[in-house]
């Protein structure tokens, strides 16, 4: 009777068990395209989709979006082919199609290629400042967030140029989707790139509705250089203006993301001096006196001084090791006074993670503010003390 | 409110599901409880049912009745009833000569089993010129009797009396050398088959770097005397049984007096009387007459050529079985973990030893999984696999004509094929057949785009890891639920691969080996155990026996 029970109640779980949802979609692997990357533009179709729509192709539909899928691998044909001209052949693949729903617009990418898109590998989300300026993102990037295929770890980048221009790469061999997905790593070497700001991050931001930077790109001749960072307004969440890279570069000081990277600057006599940043760190205190809310920014590095162009000078020397450090100090508060002079006069936003120093240490006060803070930081006291210490000088004392 | 209620009644399409779910495991449970009185249960029997005809009642009892009535002691008869059973056999002789004191004698022996040596030097040239002067003497009195003869006559240690035709007729046949001598009642049985044996040889199927390379052999008293020899050790006791119906064989069953559950031992031992079939050629038909669990994929009971291996075992409060004419001790009851431990884990230092005990788990988890989540990944989640790593395989894939499960079968089909075939061939030309087969036929599969290189990498990781477990009849298991495991993958991927896991799980942890819980330091969870589990923790930890075997005497260490 026991074992009876025992069966019957093994045989009832297989199933349930079976009845639970799988993933039931079998679909071999080489008969897929993977999706790496997409560039949003401001809709106008390619000549051949004029083409194609002239012979009919065509729907309801407004051109306002123009989508660039890029897909790998690329189908190559027999071995001695690949042999002949594997130089030249690319190792991807650029769709253009022009509409208004972007998951319409995935769709329509099976009219045109036989191999399904699959959306899990897509690493970038490139967007072009145009489109960005027009629409509001949260529209642009509604479909990418809500899709279950997608990896909330795709990261958003903003172009000056043509986005689609960025996934366009002059290297044989090379995906530039996978290029830019890794060139956002070298924030250790270089202290003008933001952090990178992948989707589920976005989605809190734009969620929370505070102002945001996306790491800008431009490009030129096939060749893709991150320069400087958009700027996109909370309220709106869309593009008003662009960081310079000295300004990127003060930005990241004040958000404490410096990682490595360089300060250069000139001393008296105009020879250059380069300090080699190894570790930073950035502390922000809100301060409130009755109505006005100032900030306080206390910066301190630790680095090595890594060139000088004075040869009369003897880095062994304290006294001008300490001249030295005061140039640099001079040379990162300028930055930041740049940095702060743009946010607070230029775009009246607050980019630089103020807001939640103050929500943590003031909440109440924050609570008053809140509505309206990219206002009122404008109008904050924001006083920085840097503080540079040279470590060593590398390994040549002269 | 009667809308609102009818709202939440769901359409047809669910109650047909729900009416499924009722009547399938209702199918399920009647198939399995067919197929268990078809096949199994056999040790949960009482004692086999006795099913001779009356005709043959009659006849055997007609036999019965003349094999154990008593010698006459009249030379003539009793020998002329002797030949009558057994001189039909071209290798039975009868060698007959007269004693120095003049009584006839016959030795009756079989070609190939008898000690030539003591027969010939001991007892007939004993009998035949030694003391003759002494004999004349005592014959003067009466006549020769029995007692005068193994006293004086014959230096031998081994001699047994038979008083009827049975007993020394079985006798004869396993090897004894039988000697009738006119005048005395009893028939005297000399020595023990001496026929040619294999030396003790290092164990095939279990060889290990650091241990002794000493292994079971096809005879019983030598098996029996390597496990005595492990060191002074009165507890060790061995129980002889005699199994098979026609062919009576022996078996013995070891144990540690002081340390093995009783309850444990009197199951071993009904199931062992219960076994009913007429010959036992090798130990693997005990294991199969005694399992819990004929159904199981899994094997019941651990067979092993190593003693180190079966004393440390009933150390650990577990019972050896030894059959004559089997290499192969069993160890009942197994848990999943001894089939995959190796006595060189307790030889190496206990880091090396846990480190090669993980290694076996993983290597296990390769041999049963590793094509199924090939099959999963590649059909059904292409977002699992690192992006880079998707690329190469659609590459590879290009050319390949076959869906994934096709293709892994092909392969492992290949694979097994192989393997088999590298059993049967002659020993000089299996490595270069495994050669030819493993590299030379995957290379061109590959390049005749048949399969995927990714997939020859996946299925020879697999295959060396099934060789990884040290115990072969569990690799072969493995190697069987791998191929369910590459069709559960296909049908359901990933989720197909989890449910298999689950079902097997469950079958494991049901499973039992002679009431001791298949998987036991893991379900039911005892923690002490796991110290000698997945880990080998030093022995200074180690001072207790298994919790799971109920020992009598639990310490280790007195």
């Amino acid at each position: 009777m026991n074992s009876m029970k025992g069966y019957f109640l093994s045989a009832l779980s297989i199933l349930l068990l079976l009845c639970l949802t799988g993933c039931w979609g079998n679909k071999e692997i080489e008969d897929l395209s993977v999706n790496v990357g997409l560039a949003l533009d401001v809709g106008k179709e390619s000549e051949l989709e004029q083409e194609l729509a002239e012979q009919g192709a065509t729907y309801p539909k407004k051109n306002i979006i123009t989508a660039t899928l890029q897909t790998v691998p690329v189908l190559k044909g027999n071995k001695e082919q690949q042999m002949g001209n594997s130089k030249s052949s690319e190792m991807f693949l650029n769709t253009e199609v022009t509409g208004d729903s972007i998951f319409q617009l995935y769709r329509q990418y099976s009219l045109r290629r036989y191999r399904p898109i699959i959306g899990h590998h897509l690493k970038v989300l490139v967007i072009s400042s145009e489109l960005s300026r027009k629409m509001d993102l949260d529209k642009l990037v509604n479909f990418i967030l809500r899709d279950n295929d997608i990896r909330p770890s795709c990261l958003v980048l903003i172009s000056t140029g043509k986005a689609s221009e960025a996934l366009i790469s002059s290297q044989p061999g090379d995906i530039p989707s996978f290029h830019l997905r890794s060139m956002v790593e070298n924030q250790f070497r270089n202290n003008k790139i933001l952090a990178p700001m992948i989707l589920t991050e976005l989605d809190g931001i734009m969620n929370s509705g505070s102002s945001f930077v996306l790491q800008n790109l431009v490009t030129a001749k096939g060749e893709v250089e991150f320069a400087g960072a958009g700027v996109l307004k909370g309220e709106t969440n869309k593009w008003i203006g662009t960081l310079n890279e000295h300004e990127v570069e003060g930005l990241n000081w004040i958000k404490g993301d410096i990682e490595g990277g360089v300060i250069k600057t000139y001393d008296k006599s105009g020879e250059v001096l380069a300090y080699e940043i190894k570790s930073a760190s950035t502390k922000i205190k809100s301060k409130v006196n009755g109505n006005d809310i100032s900030f306080h920014v206390s910066i301190e590095a630790d680095g090595r001084l890594i060139e000088n162009w004075d040869k009369s000078q003897v880095p062994t020397d304290e006294k001008f090791l300490k001249e030295a450090e005061e140039y640099f100090e001079e040379e990162l508060k300028d930055m930041l006074h740049k940095t702060t002079r743009k946010m607070q006069e230029k775009f009246k936003v607050d980019v630089g993670g103020f807001r939640n120093q103050l929500r943590i240490q003031h909440p109440k006060v924050w609570r008053t503010v809140k509505q309206d803070w990219d206002e009122t930081f404008s109008k904050c006291d924001i006083t920085y003390d840097v503080n540079i210490t040279i470590t060593d000088y590398g390994s040549s004392a002269k | 409110m009667w809308q609102s209620i009818i709202s939440y009644i769901p359409n047809w399409i669910i109650f047909t599901q729900a009416l499924v779910i009722l009547i399938v495991p209702i199918i399920i449970y009647l198939t399995s409880k067919w197929l268990q009185s078809a096949l199994g249960s056999r040790t949960s029997e009482g004692t086999p049912t006795a099913n001779e005809s009356e005709e043959n009642i009659f006849e055997n009892a007609k036999t019965k009745a003349e094999d154990t009535m008593p010698f006459t002691g009249n030379y003539e008869t009793d020998l002329a009833s002797i030949k009558k059973r057994i001189a039909k056999n071209c290798d039975v002789h009868f060698r007959e000569f007269t004693m120095a004191t003049g009584e006839m004698v016959a030795i009756i022996y079989v070609e190939g089993l008898y000690d030539k040596e003591l027969i010939e030097v001991q007892v007939m040239k004993s009998l035949m010129f030694d003391d003759v002067e002494e004999m004349e003497k005592s014959s003067k009195d009466s006549k020769i009797t029995k007692s005068y003869l193994t006293n004086k006559m014959l230096p031998i240690s081994e001699i047994r009396e038979a008083l009827n035709l049975e007993e020394v007729v079985s006798d004869i046949l396993v090897g004894s050398t039988a000697m009738l001598i006119d005048g005395i009642v009893e028939v005297l049985l000399l020595g023990s088959a001496t026929g040619k044996t294999r030396s003790i040889e290092e164990p095939l199927s279990e060889g290990l770097l650091r241990g002794p390379r000493i292994g079971f052999t096809e005879i019983l008293c030598d098996n029996t005397a390597i496990l005595r020899r492990h060191g002074k050790n009165e507890s060790l006791e061995l129980i002889k049984f005699q199994v098979g119906t026609r062919a009576k064989k022996d078996l013995v069953v070891a144990y540690m007096n002081d340390i093995v559950n009783s309850e444990l031992l009197e199951e071993v031992k009904r199931r062992i009387e219960s076994i009913n079939m007429d010959y036992l050629p090798e130990s693997g038909y005990v294991e199969q007459l005694i399992e819990d669990d004929s159904l199981s994929p899994f094997q019941q009971a651990q067979n092993t050529e190593r003693p180190d291996r079966v004393i440390n075992s009933l150390l650990e409060g577990r019972v050896a079985i030894l059959l004559d004419g089997s290499p192969f001790a069993l160890i009942v009851p197994v848990t999943f973990s001894m089939l995959l431990q190796s006595p060189e884990d307790y030889y190496e230092r206990w880091i090396p030893g846990t480190l090669l005990r993980m290694l076996r788990f993983l290597a296990t988890f390769f041999a049963l999984l590793a094509p199924a989540l090939y099959i999963a990944f590649i059909s059904y989640h292409p977002g699992l696999i690192p992006t880079k790593l998707v690329m190469s395989i659609i590459d590879a894939r290009q050319g390949v004509p076959f869906p994934s499960l096709i293709e892994a079968l092909i392969m492992e089909t290949s694979i097994e094929i192989l393997r088999e075939a590298g059993v049967r061939l002659p020993k000089p030309i299996g490595p270069a057949m495994g050669i030819v087969g493993g590299l030379i036929i995957g290379d061109a599969a590959v390049n005749a785009g048949l399969v995927s290189p990714f997939l020859v990498i996946v299925v020879a990781v697999t295959a060396i890891s099934s060789f990884a477990i040290p115990t072969y009849s569990a690799g072969i298991t493995l190697r069987l639920l791998r191929f369910l495991a590459m069709f559960c993958a296909a049908i359901l991927g990933a989720y197909g691969t989890v449910l298999f896991f689950l079902l097997l799980c469950s079958h494991l942890v049901k499973l039992k080996s002679f009431g001791v819980p298949y998987v036991s330091p893991m379900a039911p969870y005892r923690l002490d155990d796991w110290k000698d589990f997945i880990f080998r923790l030093p022995f200074k930890v180690m001072k207790r026996r298994p919790l799971i075997m109920k020992t009598k005497d639990s310490d280790r260490k007195k």
